[in-house]
């Protein structure tokens, strides 16, 4: 009886304690607790919502400082090394030589990366590029919200700060603002690869004609926007569309993700 | 003996040449370009179930394409668009016909095997499957960009991609129902012709 009730207990403690112990993100990395995330391309034939998991999420952007290790851990990704296949010719092009960079830059986001080179990054350090449903899902998070659509003035902030020119020098990471979640800048300071980018389907060539992406896109239906007022979202994912994955520009970084134990 | 072994060697040098009398030979042991596709490594699974490699191809030109086999209607049209290409081409022409499915779940080599005899490809087609992460490099390398939907399609650009002996792009046509010679004609070249 005494053993039935102390397994009892146990498996009520464990139901308790089990999910919050499990929660207990890596180093530099926050929980986003997953929820439902409404894409803003679907197709007729999709639901209106996708059901997004648990995910780990770094809680800043790769800085200069922390890229900077990887270079030296991995030679051929050094500014003189790496393989125009993975890269143009910009990549790290803020950096003065191959192991430098103006010290100011220390702790502000690693620009002037290709996608190659974010994904080789996220190899080497065990974890992976967020998807765009993560990204945006986390990214929809105000510092009080997880739907910081639903909280007045968050989407017009936004904006804000998508139109405000780019400093001269990148500001370091954590000087924006810090969301719900714990993750700081994910609007305001850099734009950030995900992994599957090149799901964004409209190209600069296509963008103008419907035609043209019937005839260049498989698709099974046309897509339509869930939400016509949330802008910025439009100028992320036109951006995503835009991208090839050897590009480098001087406001587009990553940051990482890793699943959810 | 070893006049006897430089014979050897030069008679599998020319069997591994052995590719029309107006194919100029080919040097498996020079250095792959920096832009060669070849140096990516990637584990592919081929439709006979057996590890493949895209440098497997090297020293032919590969007309490539990525599509998933149970997509109604773009990817049958692909492979007929690439079947326009090799019959735009002169007969005997070394040619590889790649598809590399973006569908590693469902593509298992016996729904490649499948969708081989479905579109009665010869021999010189070759299916690919492989991990998610090396579908999304090669779509990346290739600029193909692909999104599964809910209920099982993926919607994606319709890209065909000629490989030169190196492995580097030669021409891509974007597009169902393009024209072949734009592909025909970068393949001729990378024969030298």
């Amino acid at each position: 009886m005494n053993r039935v009730f102390a397994l009892t207990l146990l498996g009520a403690l464990a139901l308790l304690v089990g999910p919050a112990a499990a929660a207990a993100p890596p180093e530099g990395m926050v929980l986003v607790r997953g929820g439902t995330h409404r894409p803003l391309y679907r197709s007729a034939t999709e639901p209106e919502v996708v059901t997004v998991a648990s995910f780990y999420l770094d809680a800043h952007a790769v800085t200069n400082r922390q890229y900077l290790a990887f270079v030296r851990a991995n030679p051929e990704w050094r500014r003189s090394r790496v393989r125009p296949l993975f890269a143009d010719d910009g990549y790290l092009r803020h950096w003065t030589g191959d192991l430098t960079f103006d010290p100011a830059l220390a702790d502000a986001p690693v620009v002037y990366v290709s996608w190659f080179a974010a994904r080789a990054y996220a190899d080497w350090a065990g974890k992976r590029l967020p998807t765009t449903a993560e990204w945006e899902y986390a990214a929809a998070a105000s510092e009080t919200r997880a739907d910081g659509r639903t909280e007045p003035g968050f989407t017009r902030r936004l904006l804000g700060w998508y139109s405000r020119p780019r400093p001269a020098v990148l500001p370091s990471v954590r000087s924006t603002y810090r969301n719900v979640w714990g993750a700081w800048d994910m609007h305001g300071l850099v734009w950030e690869w995900v992994e599957d980018f090149n799901a964004a389907l409209v190209t600069a060539d296509s963008r103008s004609s419907r035609a043209a992406d019937a005839r260049l896109f498989c698709s099974g239906a046309s897509l339509g926007a869930a939400d016509f007022e949330d802008y910025a979202a439009f100028l992320r994912y036109a951006y995503r569309g835009g991208l090839e994955a050897r590009y480098t520009t001087p406001n587009l970084g990553f940051r990482l993700a890793a699943d959810a134990r | 003996m070893n006049r006897a072994l430089a014979l050897l060697a030069l008679a599998l040098t020319l069997a591994a040449c052995d590719a029309g009398p107006d194919v100029p030979a080919y040097d498996f042991d020079a250095p792959l370009p920096e832009a060669s596709l070849y140096q990516v490594e990637a584990a592919w699974t081929s439709d006979a179930g057996t590890p493949a490699a895209l440098a497997d191809f090297r020293g032919t030109p590969v007309v490539l394409t990525m599509g998933y086999t149970s997509c109604g209607y773009a990817c049958p049209m692909l492979v007929q668009d690439m079947k326009k290409i090799a019959s735009s081409l002169p007969e005997g022409t070394p040619a590889r016909f790649v598809l590399v499915s973006m569908d590693p779940e469902r593509d298992t080599p016996e729904a490649l095997r499948a969708f081989r005899a479905a579109h009665d490809l010869g021999d010189d087609w070759t299916l690919l499957t492989g991990s998610a992460a090396d579908v999304r490099t090669l779509a990346a390398l290739l600029g193909v960009r692909y999104r599964p939907e809910a209920g099982g399609a993926i919607a994606h650009s319709n890209v065909i991609t000629v490989l030169d002996r190196d492995g580097v792009v030669a021409a891509q046509q974007e597009g169902l129902g393009a024209d072949p010679g734009t592909a025909a004609a970068a393949l001729q070249q990378a024969l030298g012709r």
